[in-house]
């Protein structure tokens, strides 16, 4: 089960008022224009679409990216957030989204400039700051868990979209099958379909 | 329960997903059963490796980005424009062929034809010839 499941934020202000304010009270500002209220926002979600969107496309470089357009796409859409679902929710679907277009256009790349089918982040893995103090604090362990990384993120390359997605939203970000059926639109049994076939290849890669 | 049937319930218990009864019956199932145990090993290692090279955040505060994209005004030129044009210059290019008749460019239907051309028939081409070679 989860070792650590507490990841620090940051470049969230301790004793900022505003991340104190509801998230209602937030968005509402946020929705007539503020865009401090706005950075509060992204400020308490940064480091969790982080995670989803570097286990989605692994590269560190572009899941910054990725991160920064999300969260300019839902600045531009803010009228449109009707409070269906939860503000992370939304902010979740517009990421997984602009992943999957972002994974399309690396593929469609790759093929068409017939470039090597390893993904390009060769050496990126170093770059990543772990979520265990520890590790970041003795430098041999964090080559231990750089290289972990690396094979985590290779034996990921051997997952459909889906199947990854699935992965990455049960094990790094610890959501439940209900909410994950929720948020990509499918069935529970589907995707405990989709873990079950991610977890076996998972285990069989990094045997 | 079978081998393969607890196969994905030992997926579902390192996932979190199994209460209590289920959890006792994987369990049970593993203690007497070497090929489960060692699965449910290869998943936990799996797992774990999962939630140990989990990443803190992102390098950069984001929101120093994002302050800057937000704060730009909207480009001038917008994204739907190019396709807009587009369409533009196709309908104008079709609404052209298909109405618009440039002099000296006859359309085909246009032309006479021989059959209509009659009076030829009855013109004296030949005994003209005569007449303006004598000339």
């Amino acid at each position: 089960m989860p070792e650590e499941t507490m990841a620090v934020n940051h470049f969230a202000p301790d004793s900022s008022n505003q991340d104190e304010k509801g998230e209602l009270l937030l968005l509402r500002e946020a929705r007539s224009g503020d865009s401090e209220s706005f950075g509060a926002l992204v400020r308490r979600y940064q480091d969790e679409l982080y995670r989803l969107a570097l286990g989605l496309v692994s590269s560190p470089h572009d899941a910054e990216d990725l991160v920064a357009d999300a969260f300019v796409k839902a600045w531009r859409h803010l009228a449109g957030f009707k409070n269906e679902s939860s503000f992370r929710t939304w902010l979740f679907r517009i990421l997984i989204n602009a992943s999957r277009s972002h994974l399309r256009r690396r593929y469609l790349r790759r093929k068409l400039f017939f470039r090597d089918s390893a993904e390009n982040n060769d050496g990126d893995d170093v770059l990543v700051q772990f979520a265990d103090p520890s590790a970041e604090n003795d430098p041999e362990k964090r080559s231990e868990r750089a290289s972990l990384r690396a094979a985590v993120t290779a034996a990921k390359r051997a997952l459909s979209a889906r199947e990854r997605e699935a992965f990455t939203l049960k094990y790094e970000q610890d959501m439940k099958i209900r909410e994950i059926a929720g948020l990509l639109s499918l069935s529970p049994n589907t995707v405990k379909v989709l873990l079950f076939r991610a977890t076996k290849k998972m285990a069989a890669a990094l045997k | 329960m079978k081998c393969q049937e607890i196969r994905d319930e030992i997926i579902l218990y390192h996932a979190d997903e199994l209460d209590e009864r289920a959890r006792q019956a994987v369990e049970t199932h593993c203690a007497g059963c070497p090929a489960c145990l060692a699965f449910s090993r290869e998943i936990a290692a799996a797992v774990a490796a999962a939630h140990r090279v989990r990443p803190a955040g992102p390098r950069v505060d984001v929101w120093l980005e994002v302050r800057e994209r937000i704060g730009k005004k909207p480009a001038f030129f917008p994204r739907w424009a190019p396709v807009s044009l587009a369409a533009v210059l196709v309908a104008g290019v079709l609404f052209t062929k298909t109405f618009v008749s440039f002099p000296g460019n006859v359309n085909r239907s246009d032309r006479p034809v021989v059959s209509e051309l009659e009076f030829l028939a009855d013109y004296e081409l030949w005994e003209d010839l005569d007449t303006l070679e004598s000339l």
